[in-house]
């Protein structure tokens, strides 16, 4: 073997070892919403790429791995991605992927991905009229929501969602 | 293989682009083409149109917009925040004097008109599109043409010398033709051209004296290589012609495209609601003929172009919800009318007293903390949000025409905030951009209905009763005047209007006693 192979190969395996530390190029960093401390946070990475119809589809990335594990397309071009969550709880072994999407005007969709090996699994949705925020406890997510305005005092109805996932013995991705 | 390739570009493309550049140095002294082009642009665009709602201008909107922005931010809860906002509009908003049933009527008229020139602007937008479409063409074909014409010149011409004698030049010699070739493209092209499809393009330049035909011995060279070779060579060449007499081309597709605007007035107004893509292509014949053919107009269209567009007269544009009609948004669909942009108004400003300029209360629940940014920035008669609004500007589905978007970029994200902002208290911005997020919605779709549960709402909330209600009222109600309708459905006081006082009846002349018979 000369010596000029060697140096190749071996800055072959320094790369190829430095290609897991991130995720795939143009991604960005998944926040965990962290409830507790002993909850060990494995590193999600997330992609958001636009298509030639202008239909924007997500791909989430485990560290160290460049395959996709959840890509997720929208329904209309005119939706677009706004934020993903990623989030733990103590009752089951998975992960989720907490994400809204801006849909018609001001409404917003919120979906609940379960993070499994490459099988896109929809555990929630739910449409709001208008923008929404959320809560995480230990055991459960609460979705402040909104229906339709009350046309007389000009705010809409609050409709409060309570999420839990079921408590399945598994392990995750 | 690679030698060969290299030699082509050193020796016939790089002579060929100097060439032009001298060109281009030649005609700047007599013809610049791209002057004329600024000048005439200049003079479409018109005056600069400012965005003007209520006497304000632009420029103070922004500041209306920040003031609340500010307020949001130094409140110290939610419930103050609201007052403090709701104090604001109350003092300073452009519509606080007007009543409720006067902002109702100035809605309902500013709609009318939109809904009107938004038609007519889709007509003549897709017309202008198809008359640029069937002008490249016909420049294209006509470049191939001639640049055809010219190699089969130059293979004769090679074949009686070159070929007999079976000998080749070397490549070298290749740059002494350099002026030929000049010449060559001077008789051949610019003159054919101009007088096969630009005749009414005024020529200012000196035309070069034509006549002989001009043998080289570049050709020999040229002849020489593959077909292969020769046949890239001669895209290329195509190519780099197009662009050279892209300025002049565009100023053409203009000279025609200009004329189309004034014969929109001869389609009825029923027609006009009725043309959708099956009609438009028909509808773009019609008023190009009625043009041409009226003695007393000096438009004239030219006879190719008039042929091109009868063959695509009965070609239709295919299904609303084609990948092509639904981007474009010009087309516009028959059942988004003005009676149903005023009934999603109606659930969305309600509320408000029909104020285009408030924001709503989501402008007041902030993401992190009271001094976080605002959670959504909907406000105005469209309630969009601002991701929205620059994913549909983006995208090229919100063009607007109630400002002057010359200085505006589709894809700038700045650029996009700023219209945002101006589009809080301009009533007309909002009303357009309403129409034309509901017309991509319902062409998608391809049902009113569902396009506007899409446009905002749930399926099961109660917005799809109160809409078909608000439909229903306004087929119920219809009269000469579209305001006293859409007071009637949209909750004002209605207007009394002075009938005309009726005619007095004519009052026959007593009829005359006939005299009586003397006995």
């Amino acid at each position: 073997m000369n010596w000029l192979d060697k140096i190749f190969l071996i800055v072959l395996l320094m790369s190829s070892f430095s290609i897991g530390a991130k995720g795939p190029k143009g991604s960005f960093g998944l926040k965990q919403v962290k409830v507790n401390s002993y909850i060990t946070p494995k590193k999600f990475w997330a992609k958001v790429v636009e298509q030639a119809n202008y239909a924007k589809s997500l791909h989430v990335f485990v560290e160290g791995k460049s395959t996709p594990i959840l890509t997720h397309q929208t329904d209309f071009p005119e939706d677009n991605f706004k934020e993903a969550f990623v989030l733990k709880f103590v009752t089951s072994p998975r992960y989720y992927l907490y994400t809204t999407w801006n849909k018609g005007a001001h409404s917003e969709r919120v979906i609940i991905f379960e993070l499994m090996g490459a099988v896109k699994k929809i555990v929630f949705e739910h449409v709001s009229s208008w923008p929404v925020s959320f809560k995480v406890t230990d055991k459960f997510i609460t979705i402040n929501a909104t229906s339709e305005m009350n046309l007389l005092t000009g705010t809409p109805k609050k409709v409060d969602l309570i999420w839990k996932p079921k408590t399945t013995s598994g392990s995750g991705p | 293989m690679y030698k060969d390739l290299s030699k082509l570009i050193v020796f016939t493309i790089l002579p060929l682009l100097a060439t032009q550049a001298g060109y281009a140095l030649t005609m700047t002294a007599a013809f610049n083409p791209n002057k004329t082009l600024r000048a005439i642009n200049n003079q479409m665009s018109g005056p600069q149109a400012n965005c003007q709602t209520g006497g304000i201008t632009s420029t103070s909107l922004l500041n209306h917009f920040d003031a609340i922005r500010k307020i949001v931010r130094a409140s110290t809860s939610r419930g103050r925040c609201q007052r403090a906002v709701t104090n604001y509009y109350r003092q300073k908003s452009m519509w606080k004097d007007f009543s409720k049933t006067q902002r109702i009527q100035f809605i309902a008229q500013s709609a009318m008109e939109l809904e009107k020139k938004l038609r007519n602007e889709g007509i003549i937008k897709n017309c202008q599109q198809s008359i640029r479409d069937i002008e490249q063409i016909r420049a294209k074909k006509l470049i191939d043409k001639m640049v055809k014409k010219i190699f089969s010149a130059a293979y004769k011409a090679d074949k009686k010398y070159d070929y007999k004698s079976g000998q080749r030049l070397p490549s070298k010699h290749f740059l002494k033709y350099y002026d030929d070739l000049r010449e060559i493209f001077n008789r051949f092209m610019r003159d054919q051209f101009f007088e096969a499809y630009a005749p009414n393009v005024p020529k200012t330049f000196t035309p070069l004296p034509s006549g002989k035909k001009v043998r080289s011995r570049i050709y020999q060279e040229f002849w020489s290589y593959t077909s292969f070779h020769r046949k890239t060579v001669e895209s290329k060449i195509k190519e780099e012609i197009y662009k050279y007499f892209e300025p002049f081309i565009e100023l053409n597709i203009k000279r025609a495209t200009q004329k189309v605007e004034p014969g929109v007035a001869l389609i009825s107004d029923k027609q006009r609601k009725i043309v959708g893509p099956q009609m438009m292509n028909g509808a773009c014949y019609e008023i190009v003929k009625k043009l041409h053919d009226n003695r007393s107009n000096k438009i004239k269209f030219s006879a190719n172009t008039l042929k091109m567009l009868k063959k695509k007269s009965s070609k239709s544009l295919g299904r609303y919800s084609s990948f092509k009609n639904k981007r474009n948004p010009y087309l516009f669909h028959h059942k988004v009318t003005k009676e149903a942009v005023l009934c999603i108004i109606k659930q969305e400003t309600q509320s408000t007293d029909f104020d285009p300029h408030t924001l709503n209360y989501t402008f007041c629940q902030t993401a992190i903390g009271r001094r976080g940014s605002p959670k959504s920035l909907a406000h105005g008669m469209a309630q969009m949000t601002r991701d929205s609004f620059v994913g549909g500007r983006k995208m090229g589905i919100l063009p607007l025409t109630s400002i002057d978007e010359s200085k505006f970029d589709h894809g700038s994200q700045s650029d996009n905030f700023k219209l945002f902002k101006m589009m809080a208290s301009s009533s007309d911005m909002q009303l357009e951009v309403l129409f034309r997020f509901l017309n991509n919605r319902v062409k998608a779709f391809g049902k009113l209905m569902k396009g506007v549960i899409s446009y905002d709402q749930d399926r099961k909330s109660k917005y799809t009763r109160n809409f078909k209600r608000c439909m229903a009222c306004f087929k119920k109600n219809k009269s000469s005047y579209f305001e006293d309708s859409a007071i009637k459905c949209m909750g004002g006081t209605p207007i009394v209007r002075t009938r005309p006082t009726p005619r007095p009846k004519r009052k026959h002349p007593p009829p005359t006693p006939r005299p009586r018979k003397r006995k």
